[in-house]
């Protein structure tokens, strides 16, 4: 029968995307609907409950907890945006240059930190961030003349303190994607750009940032998405993720307390929904923004 | 015009070495800590080497089921790998190489999905997991990851470039439907699947929160879980938990350094727009 199948041309496409369709819908889109339905409901454990209509969604905006996660996901994701788009696009570019020697080594150097757990990243800089004088991140302000900071006490520094671990764990991966955009620029329109007497920023503008748009909008997509999914630094720097006055509370680490510490199933569920929402609207929003979706035609 | 470059070249050199110096301070120290007791890591003086090294937190971490979290990560990441590879696989060439009905709007739908975050499915699947006994084991860990509709996109995107020519002439030739996808389109789309494998294996080795919730008892965590295990007990353990972190770091990078030309291009499969 099935060896049947695996000789006709006609059939042959459905078995093959069987097994993957069968998962993907038990999986993904059961979960999702599930989590719709779960969602109307307040759960007694995990069998049953009650169903409350909206409530959940009600209570959802109410909820200063809620609110406060939603605003610190998006500034911790505004500030990906002005620290994980210019410093690794500035590097790249430096890294094209001709004059630049030992690139190898220093790609490496800088992408080696995207490969580390971010548990491990975020519990080494648990160290880092020691609050006292002699705190190795404190130490090097200190040099420069900045006194020492209570980086994971207080809970302003909250949120800078997770930006300095996204900028050491993610500058050196998006620095490769750039550099491969660069790749695709040829050498020879900055040749003539430079016959033309375009100085070096003139170049960089006219030429480098119009032709790595399509790069800087798929990063800055990543960095959207990631913004909105923060988790594991916050869990691993704030013992399971109880920062200082709720200063780093996320969706995510919200999500995972309401549903794990408390058991509030229906009302976890809604905060994923929730948040997939803002995620996707924000995502399909930027790719209108930028016209990603004009250069497809 | 000379000095010039010679400038260029020099404020590079520095520019990048101190780039380079502040990039590695994390590992520094990690490794560092990693041989100074507990005490000596938060203190009120700044050691840059430890005063006297110890081996004590290495000594102490096998005490931990460190080497069954290690094996956990591993079994995790080779069944995502293995499991994930073939599925997607399969499905792209499909979705590449045949026509059949609602083929794009499938596609579409798949592609869609993986908009949304894993965190919308988490709680549905918690309770899936529950009522199927599939908490705290391998497969509850590995089965629903595996469809991954991110994979599928690239490997479609790479197979869609096989030849016509070479799968109708092994038709020709008698090769069944399920022969020209095994013998023919996969060894021919090795680089892809070397691509998507490291992709695979760094996502499963440095997941937390999936595991965090399907593996409920010590003995299943994960290196991800374990570690994070070590800070969240009543008494934090630094010195075990950088001596851990700096064992679950080496083969990453060792084998990132040994084949540093896959990883990039794996890791930027998803940025070249086909």
């Amino acid at each position: 029968m099935i060896r049947k199948i695996l000789n006709d041309k006609k059939k042959a496409p459905w078995l093959f995307i069987a097994p993957f369709l069968l998962l993907f819908t038990v999986f993904k889109v059961g979960p999702i609907l599930y989590s719709i339905f779960l969602s109307f409901y307040k759960m007694k454990g995990l069998n049953g409950g009650e169903f409350v209509g909206l409530n959940n969604y009600v209570d959802l905006f109410h909820d200063s907890n809620f609110i406060k996660a939603v605003v610190n996901n998006t500034k911790y994701m505004i500030g990906t945006m002005i620290t994980l788009i210019p410093l690794p696009l500035i590097f790249a570019v430096l890294l094209d240059s001709k004059h630049c020697k030992g690139k190898t080594i220093y790609k490496a150097i800088l992408f080696i930190p995207s490969l580390t757990s971010l548990v491990i990243a975020a519990a080494v800089f648990k160290i880092l961030l020691y609050e006292g004088e002699t705190g190795i991140v404190n130490s090097l302000l200190g040099l420069i003349g900045i006194p020492a900071q209570k980086w994971l006490i207080s809970p302003g520094l909250a949120i800078p303190a997770v930006l300095l671990i996204a900028t050491w764990r993610w500058t050196g991966i998006n620095m490769i994607y750039f550099t491969t955009g660069l790749t695709g620029i040829s050498k020879e329109m900055y040749e003539a750009a430079a016959i033309d007497g375009a100085n070096m920023l003139q170049r960089f503008y006219h030429i480098t940032l119009p032709l790595l748009k399509p790069v800087i909008i798929f990063v800055a997509t990543l960095n959207l998405i990631g913004g909105y999914q923060l988790f594991t630094e916050v869990y691993m720097l704030w013992n399971a993720g109880a920062s200082p006055d709720n200063g780093a509370l996320t969706l995510a680490v919200y999500l995972y307390k309401t549903a794990f510490s408390y058991f509030k199933l229906g009302y976890a569920s809604t905060i994923g929904l929730v948040m997939g929402l803002i995620i996707l609207i924000l995502t399909l929003v930027q790719l209108k923004f930028t016209g990603f979706f004009k250069d497809e035609v | 015009m000379k000095k010039n470059i010679n400038l260029k070249k020099i404020s590079l050199i520095v520019f990048f070495s101190f780039v380079c110096f502040l990039f590695i301070i994390p590992f520094y120290w990690m490794v560092v800590s990693s041989f100074k007791p507990s005490g000596e890591i938060f203190t009120s003086q700044l050691n840059l080497f430890p005063k006297e090294p110890i081996l004590a937190n290495y000594i102490n971490l096998f005490k931990t089921p460190f080497v069954k979290w290690y094996l956990n990560s591993l079994i995790f990441a080779g069944g995502y790998v293995f499991l994930g590879l073939f599925l997607c696989s399969l499905a792209a060439f499909a979705f590449s190489k045949y026509d059949f009905k609602y083929k794009n709007i499938i596609f579409i739908v798949i592609v869609a999905a993986q908009m949304l975050p894993i965190h919308i499915q988490i709680i549905p699947l918690f309770i899936m997991l529950n009522k199927t006994s599939l908490v705290n084991t391998y497969t509850g860990l590995v089965l629903p990851m595996i469809a991954n509709p991110m994979g599928l996109f690239f490997a479609r995107q790479y197979m869609i470039g096989i030849e016509d020519d070479i799968l109708n002439a092994a038709r020709v030739d008698g090769a069944s439907e399920w022969q020209i996808f095994y013998k023919i389109a996969l060894p021919i789309s090795r680089p892809m699947l070397a691509a998507l494998a490291i992709l695979f294996s760094i996502e499963a080795w440095n997941n937390l929160l999936w595991p965090l919730i399907v593996m409920r008892t010590e003995k299943m965590f994960t290196l991800t879980v374990g570690l994070s295990s070590l800070i969240g007990q009543y008494r934090p353990q630094y010195g075990l938990l950088m001596a851990g972190s700096f064992l679950a770091v080496l083969p990453i990078v060792l084998f990132f350094l040994k084949m540093q030309e896959h990883f990039i291009s794996g890791l930027t499969a998803g940025s070249i727009k086909g």
